[in-house]
């Protein structure tokens, strides 16, 4: 038997399955709450927009768009938060400074021993 | 001969399948106009498969029959905005999909998966299940087992192709993977499944027939 007739017999199988059946008093009470909840809402849906309208309107434009103004409002906050920083008062101390807050240390330590 | 019933079983499942597949656009139109008759017939065309797919998926019936009414709620609710040329069965199936991915993240440890595996695997000790009670001879027992302790994600996939006739490329669609990706987990679900078959029944080979 070759490969793709093997997968299309287990699959035969799979399908020949008894399959697990919902319990009667159970599918009904399902079905009537979301019949119940199909027939609350307005007819044409949450928006008057034809449906389906709404939907796309909300994937291809208004979704992309509140989150490239999000985006936008976020660098340009960033940029000036970091044009506001006092960069010459953060600045590490110049080599010289490090070497001449050493040498009293060592002299310290050479009066310990 | 076992074969050919085989196939034809096989042909029958899709094209059974098939049949459901196709929603009428005057149907879907009904129920984007909010007709509660089509969304009778909605439910009743689509409940058995949604129900044992998502059996075979939770492994219990309580927390399938509560991922069934939340995809019906869902359906309920956003009936109106479907767009006319939706695959509504597929529809559905991604809504059942991710709501028990969503459910198995809400509870990490799955004991009632556990136990069904148990059962599965050793025989029943708890009270049986719809879905125990389903599965009536012992093949079947053993290839239900089989199915269950796949990984979901094969499980799903295979459930979706081989019982509910979905192609390789709408399953990747209703699993949200690319087409080559779900016929990779379906090569593996079927390789597993296989192989437990294989070792929970060794060939029989009559002797005199041994090379």
């Amino acid at each position: 038997m070759s490969q793709r007739e093997r997968a299309d017999d287990l699959d035969a199988r799979l399908a020949a399955l008894p399959r697990p059946a919902l319990d009667s008093a159970a599918g009904a009470r399902i079905h009537a709450r979301a019949r119940e909840a199909f027939r609350s809402l307005p007819a044409g849906g949450a928006t008057s927009l034809p449906g389906g309208l709404w939907a796309r309107l909300w994937s291809r434009l208004l979704e992309p768009a509140a989150v490239a103004i999000a985006v936008a409002v976020y660098l340009i906050w960033t940029a000036q938060a970091l044009a506001a920083i006092d960069w010459g008062r953060l600045a590490l101390p110049s080599t010289d400074r490090i070497g001449s807050l050493a040498a009293p240390r060592a002299a310290g330590a050479g009066q310990n021993q | 001969m076992a074969e050919l019933d085989a196939r034809a079983k096989l042909r029958i499942a899709a094209q059974a399948a098939a049949d459901v597949d196709a929603t009428p656009a005057a149907l879907l139109e009904q129920l984007r106009r909010g007709d509660a008759s089509a969304f009778d017939e909605v439910y009743r065309r689509y409940t058995p498969g949604l129900f044992a797919f998502l059996a075979r998926l939770s492994g219990r019936a309580a927390i399938a029959e509560e991922l069934l009414q939340e995809t019906w709620l869902r359906l309920a609710t956003h009936a109106r905005t479907l767009a006319g040329d939706t695959n509504l069965r597929a529809w559905l199936f991604t809504v059942a999909r991710n709501l028990h991915r969503s459910q198995r993240r809400r509870v990490r440890l799955d004991l009632d998966l556990l136990r069904f595996w148990k059962w599965a695997s050793r025989g029943q000790s708890a009270p049986p299940s719809p879905l125990e009670v389903a599965v009536v001879s012992e093949a079947e027992r053993r290839l239900e087992a089989a199915l269950a302790a796949l990984p979901v994600a094969q499980r799903e996939t295979l459930l979706l192709v081989a019982v509910e006739g979905f192609s390789p490329t709408q399953a990747a669609e209703i699993l949200g993977l690319r087409p080559e990706a779900a016929r990779q987990r379906l090569r593996r679900a079927r390789a597993a499944i296989a192989a437990a078959l294989e070792i929970a029944s060794p060939p029989n080979v009559p002797e005199g027939e041994t090379s």
